[in-house]
């Protein structure tokens, strides 16, 4: 009797030791929940990623909308600023026809001839973030920049009501991704913006280097070269967080004031403790799904042109938990949730 | 059985495990490197295509044209069986694009073709740009592809091996576990030969010692111990039966020595008894004879009262001369009594004492052993009332209760002080007169003939006188009394 219960738990304890040697071992799939054999269509996504919090939460909403519409998704989102990189993954998807393209690329002109040849070889692209010069050949889903530009302004406004000073002299940082057309929309609705108070000059206009330590970089040359800059502002994630970094290792935190762009966990921190004013940001998630969403419009021609921008918040240190919990934590349940 | 039945799986597994695990890593670098190979071989086509496209092009070559048809053809063949070595979905897609890249890049290679053949040289010299375009991107697209299946099999690499090494310590573990069970199963199987054997040892060692009352031994598996047991428990069975047997059989041999004590002690008083009538009673025979003469010679001479005087000694003689193991009836004996009593009488005067005699008629024929009454009825005429002037009296009252027939012998003389009640009361000899059979000696008859103690009680209070009680059981079967015949008495 004893030597048959042996004979059993050992059966029963080598069968899970084959189920469990058998099922170890094997690569967890990244899978977007889609069947191979059978998606409606072959996207690629090509994206250089300048805020990993932030793309994070668009590849959420992208890969929603990817599991929902069974759309397969090639992502290439290089971290390095490497353009030829970034344009060899975009000419191959139009060299292997594939049926759409999502792209967060910056304005170089070998960018502007290949998604010309893509809208000629009848693919659409649906240019996320940032719009390209030529607006004809792609769609564009993401900020609009002269909101931007506006709601900046005001911000602005607002930080520095309480400077007593005849004149607040500014700097302004555009983000390096701006096409020029976005960088004029947006200096212009900055300016229309800050109109009503004539003591505000913006005394620097420098498009950023991209990247947070060309930020840094930059941020140390306008603090030593123009002293009597009294706030700084800028339109993007990494110039935001470089400037921040660069103002409290000069210790000029309570003597210039920052207005940024983006949201994650570090701006937060530097919002809470008063180093950056206010940042503007939209919501990454809703800049995924609608991408997608548009793109597979028009892939299946249920329009020519789609052209939509995300809403503009603004956070300072009043909402900064509201809003980063509702505009970050909220992607982060939600690809949980998949 | 089951023991060894597990831990032939348990080896087999462990063994069955580190072999598959091994055997599919290697199956696994074998396919990655087929595979690599393969698309190495797939892009070398694709630059080969191009060089043989560009010599036709640039030379017209008819041998070209012959080297780009091959590689095309090869190119053509295989394309569309290029395979991925453990599915992931972005190699799945980069695997699609490339082939869908290489069907565009053959289309284009064949228009090149056309166009040379048309002597359209902007057409295939158009033609030949988007040639090398998709060269460019396909042979990228395959590098990447093999970059990427390299790393993620080197992960797959890592994780497989990581499942040898966890089940090469499983293999320890169970190889580890197989050691101590086998010494446990030793163990087991040890005690379970040696616990039987030692308790029968034990089990000896308590019958050498003699003991023989001991449980039997457990008998509960079914091997040679089990036969040893049982023979053994069979054994010290029949030695507890042999044993009790002859503890029984000394039982009886003790109680039949018993008996003939007792049958000895009976044959001593009555031998004693006989000693003392012999004593008494010299030569019967020739003194009936005489007694006779006598008492037909006073009859002859007239004088009645000494032939009835003679005529009573004759038949006290003749009663007291009977068989003393023989029972008699109290009517027989108070016969006798008044025999006695009036030879007693004539001897010692009439006046001096007077015997009364109450006998229950119904149980006049009661049995009593011979000569019960006379040596108690002759102690209290010696003891009691021969020293009185006169007027004793000694009344001999025979009545019965439910269970006792009684006979009280009491008379109104000295009496007896408590000490010698007592020591008469606990039975001891007392020596007394020596022409009496004694109380002592009716005590030890009466004990033989009903079978039980106490028949005998002695109540006496000085110068008043004694009453001797006896309580004869009136159900008691009568013991036969062994004697010896005496040939005297016949």
């Amino acid at each position: 009797m004893k030597g048959k219960v042996i004979f059993l738990i050992t059966i029963v304890v080598i069968i899970y030791a084959i189920y469990w040697a058998f099922s170890f071992g094997e690569i967890p799939e990244r899978s977007v929940g889609l069947s191979l054999a059978n998606h409606r269509y072959h996207c690629m996504m090509i994206t250089r990623v300048t805020d990993e919090a932030y793309w994070e939460h668009v590849f959420s909403g992208v890969q929603a909308v990817a599991a929902s519409e069974n759309v397969a998704l090639e992502c290439y989102n290089p971290r390095f600023r490497n353009i030829k990189e970034l344009e060899r993954y975009l000419e191959m998807a139009i060299l292997s026809r594939i049926d759409g393209i999502l792209l967060s690329v910056p304005n170089e002109p070998g960018f502007l001839s290949l998604i010309k040849e893509a809208a000629e070889k009848g693919i659409p692209v649906v240019a996320l973030v940032d719009e390209f010069e030529n607006k004809d050949y792609h769609s564009f889903i993401g900020i609009n920049a002269y909101e931007l530009g506006t709601k900046t302004g005001k911000a602005l406004l607002e930080a520095t009501s309480h400077l007593r000073t005849p004149r607040i002299e500014v700097a302004v940082l555009v983000a390096s991704s701006f096409s020029d057309y976005s960088y004029r929309q947006y200096l212009s609705g900055l300016r229309s913006a800050i109109k009503s108070n004539p003591k505000l000059n913006l005394t620097l206009i420098m498009k950023s280097k991209g990247g947070s330590i060309g930020a840094e970089e930059q941020t140390q040359t306008i603090l030593k070269n123009y002293p009597y800059i009294q706030a700084i502002v800028c339109s993007d994630v990494s110039d935001t967080l470089g400037v921040a970094k660069v103002v409290v290792d000069y210790n000029r935190v309570s003597q210039v004031t920052i207005i940024g762009s983006g949201l994650n966990s570090e701006i937060v921190r530097y919002i809470k403790r008063d180093i950056i004013s206010a940042v503007l940001t939209s919501d990454p998630y809703e800049l995924g799904t609608q991408g997608l969403l548009a793109l597979v419009s028009l892939i299946e021609g249920r329009s020519q042109k789609e052209n939509y921008y995300l809403p503009i918040f603004l956070v300072d240190s009043t909402n900064v938990d509201e809003m980063y919990s509702k505009l970050i934590m909220k992607g982060r349940a939600g690809e949980e949730g998949e | 059985m089951f023991s060894f039945l597990t831990m032939i799986i348990i080896f087999a597994s462990v063994s069955f495990f580190s072999y598959y695990s091994q055997s599919h890593l290697l199956s696994r670098i074998n396919s990655l490197l087929a595979n690599s190979i393969k698309l190495r071989e797939f892009s070398s086509n694709i630059d080969n295509i191009v060089i043989s496209l560009e010599k036709f092009l640039v030379e017209r070559s008819s041998d070209m044209l012959r080297s780009y048809y091959h590689y095309y053809q090869e190119v053509e063949s295989e394309y569309n069986d290029l395979e991925l070595v453990g599915e992931s979905i972005v190699n799945y897609l980069l695997l699609k694009n490339i082939k869908t890249m290489t069907k565009l890049f053959l289309q284009e290679a064949d228009a090149a073709v056309r166009f040379k053949r048309a002597r359209d040289s902007a057409g295939y010299s158009g033609a030949f740009k988007e040639v090398l375009r998709y060269n460019t991107n396909i042979k990228w697209a395959v590098d990447r592809l093999i970059t990427k299946q390299l790393e993620e099999n080197n992960m797959q690499y890592l994780l497989i091996t990581e499942r040898i090494n966890y089940i090469q310590r499983l293999g320890l573990l169970m190889i580890l576990l197989a050691i101590i069970f086998s010494i446990l199963s030793t163990i087991w199987i040890g005690s379970r030969l040696t616990k039987p054997l030692k308790k029968l040892v034990e089990a000896a060692e308590t019958i050498s010692r003699g003991e023989f009352q001991l449980p039997p031994l457990p008998v509960s598996s079914n091997d040679e111990i089990t036969v040893v047991s049982q023979a053994f428990n069979e054994m010290a069975t029949s030695i507890s039966k042999l044993l009790s047997e002859i503890k029984n059989k000394s039982d009886l041999e003790k109680k039949l020595q018993e008996q003939e004590y007792q049958n000895l002690a009976m044959k001593n008083t009555l031998k004693e008894a006989e000693l003392h009538a012999l004593q008494s009673q010299i030569n019967p025979h020739f003194l009936f004879n005489t007694l006779n003469a006598g008492v037909q010679l006073a009859i002859m001479e007239d004088a009645d009262k000494t032939a009835d005087f003679i005529d009573k000694v004759s038949k006290l003689l003749r009663y007291s001369l009977r068989k003393i193991n023989m029972a008699v009836t109290i009517r027989e004996e108070t016969e006798n009594l008044e025999n006695y009593f009036f030879i007693l009488k004539t001897r010692y005067g009439r006046d001096r004492f007077d015997l009364h005699i109450d006998v229950d008629p119904a149980i006049a024929d009661f049995q009593i052993p011979l000569l019960t009454i006379q040596p108690i009825v002759e102690n209290a005429l010696i003891h009691g009332v021969e020293q009185l002037e006169g007027g004793g009296q000694i009344k001999v009252r025979a009545y019965q209760n439910d269970e006792s027939v009684i006979i009280d012998v009491s008379d109104n003389g000295l009496g007896m002080d408590s000490e010698t009640v007592k020591r008469l009361q606990e039975g001891r000899k007392v020596s007394g007169h020596t022409t009496g059979i004694g109380l002592w000696n009716v005590r030890e008859r009466l004990r033989l003939f009903f079978g039980r103690e106490n028949l005998l009680e002695i109540m006496s209070v000085p110068k008043q006188g004694t009453t001797i009680r006896l309580i004869l059981p009136k159900d008691d079967k009568v013991q036969e009394v062994p004697v010896d015949e005496n040939p005297c008495c016949r």
